[in-house]
């Protein structure tokens, strides 16, 4: 179990820094081109917003699984450790609601989407895909945290 | 009352501990479900996608990335030393550096964080090998840390623009001026306290290391140059800006001061995408409580209810600006940002706030708000790296915080201030 954890999230910050970098290179070498009008690239908006998608949905993923997303902690805080257990918990569940709700509508959006972009004809299915993958690789992990709240004493 | 019902449930699931990202989402998932209105739920993937792949917002990760690379790359320690041979001499000397410093490392980053965590290791450092008394070396560099986002570049600039469609250039601009005010208010207030506390100083200038500390900065301090010019003389756009500025802070540090090697990218890479992917997540969020909002109705019904409360200008603007601080005191800067623009912009529009003006007042409050607790992020930063409780930190902060609060202030009362470099350089 926690070698399938350590390989994943190997991976989901791999996809996030391999976007980004392919990001910098791309509008570094947009800019270069545009200021010595050496070519144009008709496709580059397209192929930018897909990595931008990708860059911040699997990042997100990255950042849930390391607990790294903007939150308050102060009511856990300064609770004593059995309710503030069950905060977690509810939390949690909060939480596991709202990935459901994005990976399911997130799912039938990138199903139902057969536009493809204008100049390289990608299907635009490939770009929201970001949304509900990211959220099921999410739930996963809320499942998981639910799991140990639930059946372990976690030190607070 | 919807008003009331959607803006409480959003508060309280924050409060309770609920991620920022999944308390915007969810109160307004919850909020259809509710009503058995699940067809617009459809809607809240397309409303993420767009409002965070905005070709505007990629700036954010490019000017966090420029920041994280000076501080990697040797090239914050050159500024230091730049600063240091300048104002080493005044009264409280570090601490005047520290605030110098901090300015010019503003023109090439847009991340307060990015300040207080890698240049404030340095100054806290060479401030504690100085015998600085440590509150007062923790308190100024947190203070002095809120210039980035107001002088530009800025990345809460590049998210007030892209809410508001208010121009990025015309934005940058705005902040010069109180930027510069900033600074000079935080000098002011350690010359004060150095006075008070007779603390220590250079004997004298020393023109020689002046001079060679100037040539080592030179490379460095000429990226605010390229970003102006380049933005200003139609080179590229803001988000190019921060690309070229990455750019070349990667040329600095790996090929001129050989301080980076390629093995390190991916490292770095990470470490600026951690910053950049919790603020793009909360903005995905946003994304469709916003539309929430406006299809609720919300800011109407907050601008007329204030409009019936008074009908005085000034009272309108205190009570906004009463909010954004004590908001600021909860959340991170850039959730009180994509939460309150869409609320408070029409209400500016209806007592005649120039959209600009609002945007340096809403900033200024926002980065005060970093800097007081429960939630600052930039307190907890420099906290975590002076090794020091954030309560001490925060008394320690009071004589800057009524600096910063001063030139607010100003920036509300005197609307030249923001509105008048944009209109002179570019244009009404």
């Amino acid at each position: 179990m926690s070698g399938i954890d350590h390989i994943l999230g190997r991976m989901l910050r791999a996809v996030p820094i391999a976007c980004f970098a392919a990001l910098f290179v791309l509008l570094f070498v947009n800019v270069v081109a545009r200021t010595f009008q050496l070519a144009g690239f008709a496709w580059f908006d397209e192929v930018v917003q897909g990595l931008f998608a990708w860059m911040v949905f699997s990042g997100s993923a990255a950042l849930w699984r390391e607990h790294g997303h903007f939150q308050v902690t102060w009511l856990a805080d300064v609770l004593p450790d059995a309710p503030a257990r069950m905060v977690q918990i509810v939390i949690t569940l909060l939480g596991l609601c709202f990935l459901a709700a994005m990976t399911w509508y997130g799912a039938s959006l990138a199903t139902r989407a057969t536009a493809v972009t204008p100049i390289l004809a990608l299907p635009t299915s490939w770009l929201y895909a970001a949304i509900p993958i990211s959220g099921a690789v999410m739930m996963a992990y809320s499942l998981a945290d639910l799991f140990r709240l639930l059946t372990r004493k976690v030190p607070k | 009352m919807t008003t009331f019902i959607i803006l409480g449930v959003l508060v309280m699931l924050i409060v309770l501990g609920v991620p920022i990202a999944v308390s915007l989402g969810l109160t307004a998932v919850g909020f259809y479900a509710l009503q058995g209105d699940f067809r617009i739920l459809a809607m809240m993937p397309q409303r993420m996608f767009s409002a965070t792949t905005g070709f505007t917002l990629l700036a954010i990760p490019f000017f966090i990335l420029a920041g994280t690379l000076m501080n990697t790359g040797g090239i914050t320690e050159r500024i230091f030393r730049f600063a240091n041979a300048c104002v080493g001499h005044v009264r409280g000397g570090l601490g005047q550096v520290n605030v110098l410093a901090s300015l010019f490392f503003s023109g090439m980053s847009g991340a307060a964080v990015a300040d207080a965590a890698g240049l404030g290791k340095v100054e806290l450092k060479a401030m504690a090998d100085k015998g600085y008394d440590p509150d007062f070396s923790a308190a100024i560099t947190a203070a002095s840390s809120t210039i980035g986002p107001v002088f530009p570049p800025s990345i809460p600039f590049v998210l007030y623009s892209s809410i508001t469609g208010v121009s990025v250039a015309k934005l940058f601009l705005a902040g010069v001026i109180p930027g510069v005010l900033m600074a000079l208010a935080l000098m002011g207030a350690v010359w004060i306290m150095a006075l008070r506390h007779n603390m220590p100083r250079a004997d004298h200038i020393d023109w020689a290391e002046i001079w060679d500390s100037f040539k080592g900065a030179i490379l460095s301090l000429l990226t605010p140059v390229i970003i102006i010019a380049g933005i200003f003389g139609g080179l590229f756009t803001p988000t190019e800006a921060g690309v070229a500025a990455s750019a070349y802070a990667l040329f600095l540090s790996m090929v001129v001061y050989k301080e980076i090697r390629p093995s390190q990218l991916p490292a770095i890479l990470w470490e600026t995408l951690v910053s950049t992917i919790g603020v793009m997540f909360v903005i995905a969020a946003a994304g469709f409580f916003g539309w929430l909002l406006v299809h609720q109705r919300v800011p109407n019904a907050l601008v007329a209810s204030m409009l019936e409360f008074s009908d005085s200008a000034v009272v309108i603007m205190a009570i906004v600006v009463l909010i954004l601080l004590v908001l600021g005191m909860f959340l991170e800067g850039i959730a009180v940002i994509v939460l309150t623009v869409p609320l408070f912009a029409p209400v500016m529009a209806e007592i005649g706030v120039d959209p600009i003006q609002f945007g340096v007042i809403m900033i200024m409050c926002s980065m005060l708000g970093l800097l007081t607790p429960p939630v600052g992020m930039v307190l907890f930063a420099v906290a975590a790296v002076a090794r020091m409780p954030v309560g001490r930190l925060s008394r320690a902060l009071v004589p800057y915080l009524i600096g910063l609060a001063l030139v607010l202030l100003l920036v509300i009362a005197v609307p030249a201030v923001s509105t008048w470099l944009p209109a002179l350089v570019l244009g009404s």
